[in-house]
């Protein structure tokens, strides 16, 4: 009996030594899985129900303001709201849809008919959901809804300076096109951030891994030295002016000649940034102001006098006799009129802009210095100005293969020469800039999240002398009162030229011509510059017509919107006075 | 102890056998495995802790990651908000729902007509003032009291200013 008990007590202690021996096993895998995971570097749990998971976080597009700090572009940020109508329960359908629709402000019919859908995993409730209308769909707490975040663009002023701000195109891969959002594109579009962890059974994400946040870098806002008041008003009158003498195109400039700052930059037609597609053609979305070269004409004769001037070949008060006719380089130059005016002053030549007498200067100053002096004004290169697509225009000079001492006569008269308009508001920026010659330029401030970049003006040369630049101004303004009265402000003097050129297109078309007005004031200190430019216009048919209007209207506004008193010098009373006299 | 037949395993029931014939388990060994095993036990509970806690970290700082970019969304829509709210076309409507007009441009009865002199204009006439006063004084007592043709002058120049009419002599600008 005794023996057997023996038997018996062995047979246990055998078994719970088994059993210790089994759980000290156990023990000892799961202690070297642990040191394992503790000690060394694991991939992230990769089986069972986590996974890996990494998100992007898309960076903000920057915002474009004007120079007072006006939203002309914003980012926005809507949602597309979607539905899985088979995760639905009837009862679940019946109750959503008058929720949702009022939410939506969509008919509940229709809801219910999408929440309906049997045949579909993705059925499309509504687009450009407002962030707060999406919050409270999100806040329904339906895994059956989903929302998809759309970032965009917003244009408060709608159709506002189009041509200068470009555009994104929404329908292709946001791609930036034009103007400012492609200049200024990498500036604009910021990094976007990511997201890497893992996410768990139920989809839940966790972040495990250090370095695994990378924040999103917004984009910089940029400034303009554009103010929208003035854009605007460019605008209204430019699309006043075309309508009133049927032009096919224009563009209107207004420069600050102390900085180079564009304060307008109007291009007729415009565009919806956000409808870019509704437009006639392609050529629409092209900034004409820098993109589009033209023969600018007589504005360039009082660059032909600068240049004279500075050289000391002539003297403002020099005379010429105006016979009607000039050869230069063998060819025979004309006045616009086909008739000699005799004894004529500078000034007058300026003022009824007399292309023998403009051909006479640049005979008198040669073709040396007058290309040298033209080219310091900017002609032939572009201006360098931040703004998408600038055109350099074309110039010939001596030493060219197809330069010929005729050119020189045509040049002087701003004809056998192309310059885009905003070429010729800077030249005519450094004549009111005291002969600096300014870069233009249109982002006065880029700001980014840590700091402000502040873009000083750049002056790019002394073109003229000071003195040659206050004479040539007196000059202008006295043309401007003696034979351009129709860009006249009564109380200021504003220095301008007017210029009528024909079309260059395999020959000069017939009775098409390009009319310009450009000008600045008001002396002695000038504030602005303005081009006016208007192509083919069919109800008239020289610059001083149809475009020195244009040029007086933004003279006049700008001089209300400064609060410019009307003279320099005198008592303000005797200013008025002389402001009702006229 | 056991018979030849069995392996022994590796944590066998050490066993003395006593005066009385029964077992005694040797209780140092024991103790030094149960040791072992707690303080395996509790390496193992840290780092389930520590896990579960980095866990939580992890579900909390994506919470707010997701709350920061939420807020990031809201600030971009009220921005938007903000730049619709201020475009021209509103504030013109605004405008002229309170009355306001665009005024014309250079329009001269928008200026107040006062009596200003520029500063450069006071002090030239200062001077000139001091100058005549120094020459009028030795005809004048005290060199400060206009004659009856100066008083008559000024007071058709004021007048002239207040009437807006240019003074003689003066040129339009």
């Amino acid at each position: 009996m005794a023996g057997a008990v023996d038997i018996e007590l062995q047979g246990q202690r055998r078994r719970i030594a088994w059993l210790a021996t089994l759980f000290a096993m156990g023990g000892l895998v799961l202690c070297v899985r642990l040191a394992q995971w503790m000690l060394f570097p694991q991939p992230l749990l990769p089986d069972g129900g986590v996974s890996d998971a990494t998100n992007r976080i898309p960076a903000n597009r920057g915002n474009i303001l004007d120079a007072s700090g006006h939203y002309l572009v914003a980012s926005t940020v809507s949602y597309r709201i979607s539905a899985s109508p088979r995760l639905l329960t009837n009862k679940e359908r019946e109750t959503l849809a008058p929720v949702l629709a009022g939410l939506l402000g969509r008919p509940e019919e229709e809801v219910a008919a999408i929440l309906a859908r049997e045949d579909t995993e993705y059925a499309i409730l509504a687009d450009d959901v407002p962030y707060w209308t999406a919050m409270e769909v999100q806040a329904l707490r339906k895994s059956a809804l989903r929302l998809e975040t759309r970032f965009g663009r917003v244009y408060p002023d709608g159709t506002l300076a189009s041509s200068v701000l470009g555009f994104r195109m929404t329908r292709k891969d946001n791609e930036a096109q034009y103007g400012q959002e492609q200049y200024w594109d990498a500036e604009l579009s910021g990094r976007d951030g990511a997201w890497r962890g893992i996410s768990d059974l139920w989809g839940q994400q966790i972040l495990v891994n250090e370095g695994g946040y990378e924040p999103a870098t917004d984009g910089a806002d940029l400034v303009l030295t554009l103010d929208r008041n003035i854009q605007r008003r460019a605008e209204e009158i430019l699309a006043a002016i075309v309508e009133e003498f049927q032009s096919v195109d224009g563009a209107i400039i207004v420069l600050d000649p102390r900085t180079g700052g564009i304060l307008a930059m109007a291009d007729y037609p415009g565009y919806s940034p956000e409808r870019y597609w509704v437009v006639a053609g392609t050529e629409t979305y092209v900034n004409g102001a820098i993109s589009t070269p033209y023969e600018p004409g007589s504005v360039f004769k009082p660059l032909t006098l600068a240049a004279a001037l500075e050289a000391r070949v002539i003297r403002p008060t020099d005379t010429y006799d105006d016979r009607g006719e000039i050869i230069v380089g063998g060819h025979r130059i004309y006045n616009s009129d086909l008739r000699p005016h005799g004894i004529t002053t500078m000034t007058e030549l300026l003022a009824y802009s007399r292309n023998v007498g403009a051909a006479h200067v640049a005979s008198l100053l040669g073709p040396t210095r007058f290309y040298e002096t033209v080219r310091k004004f900017g002609f032939s290169e572009i201006t360098g100005v931040d703004l998408w697509g600038e055109a350099a225009g074309v110039m010939r000079v001596p030493g060219n293969e197809y330069w010929h001492m005729s050119d020189l006569g045509a040049n002087a008269y701003g004809q056998g020469l192309s310059a885009t308009p905003l070429q010729v508001a800077a030249a005519f920026g450094a004549l009111a800039n005291d002969g600096v010659l300014m870069r233009p330029y249109i982002v006065s401030e880029v700001r980014t999240a840590e700091d402000t970049e502040v873009r000083r003006p750049f002056p790019v040369r002394r073109v003229i002398s000071a003195e040659v630049a206050d004479t040539l101004s007196t000059m202008l303004a006295d043309a401007v009162e003696l034979g351009m009265q129709k860009a006249a402000v009564p109380g200021y003097r504003l220095a301008g030229k007017s210029g009528t050129a024909g079309i260059g297109e395999e020959g000069y078309v017939s009775g098409d011509a390009i009319v310009s007005f450009v000008g600045y004031g008001p002396l002695p200190h000038p504030r602005f510059v303005i081009l006016a430019k208007f192509d083919k216009p069919e109800q008239g048919r020289w610059g001083v017509e149809v475009a020195a209007p244009a040029f007086r209207e933004m003279a006049k506004f700008l001089i209300d919107y400064y609060g410019i008193p009307p003279a320099a010098t005198g008592t303000l009373a005797q200013a008025v006075g002389a402001t009702h006299a006229n | 102890m056991t018979d030849g037949r069995t392996p022994t395993p590796f944590f066998h029931l050490s066993q003395v056998v006593g005066r009385t014939g029964g077992t005694r388990v040797d209780l140092r060994r024991w103790a030094y495995a149960g040791l072992v095993l707690a303080l395996l036990g509790l390496a193992g509970w840290l780092y389930l802790e520590q896990a579960t806690e980095v866990a939580s970290y992890g579900y909390e700082v994506r919470r707010l990651q997701d709350e920061k970019e939420r807020l990031r969304r809201e600030l971009t829509s009220l921005r938007a908000q903000v730049a619709v709210a201020g475009s021209l076309e509103r504030l013109e409507a605004l405008g002229a729902e309170l009355g306001y007009v665009l005024p014309e441009a250079t329009d001269p009865a928008r200026r107040l007509v006062v009596s200003y002199r520029l500063p450069e204009e006071e002090a030239a006439g200062d001077a000139a003032n001091a100058g005549g006063a120094a020459n009028a004084g030795s005809a004048d007592v005290g060199g400060e009291v206009p004659s009856l043709e100066g008083r008559v002058r000024g007071l058709v120049g004021r007048l002239g200013e207040w009437f807006g009419v240019e003074p003689s002599g003066a040129h339009a600008p």
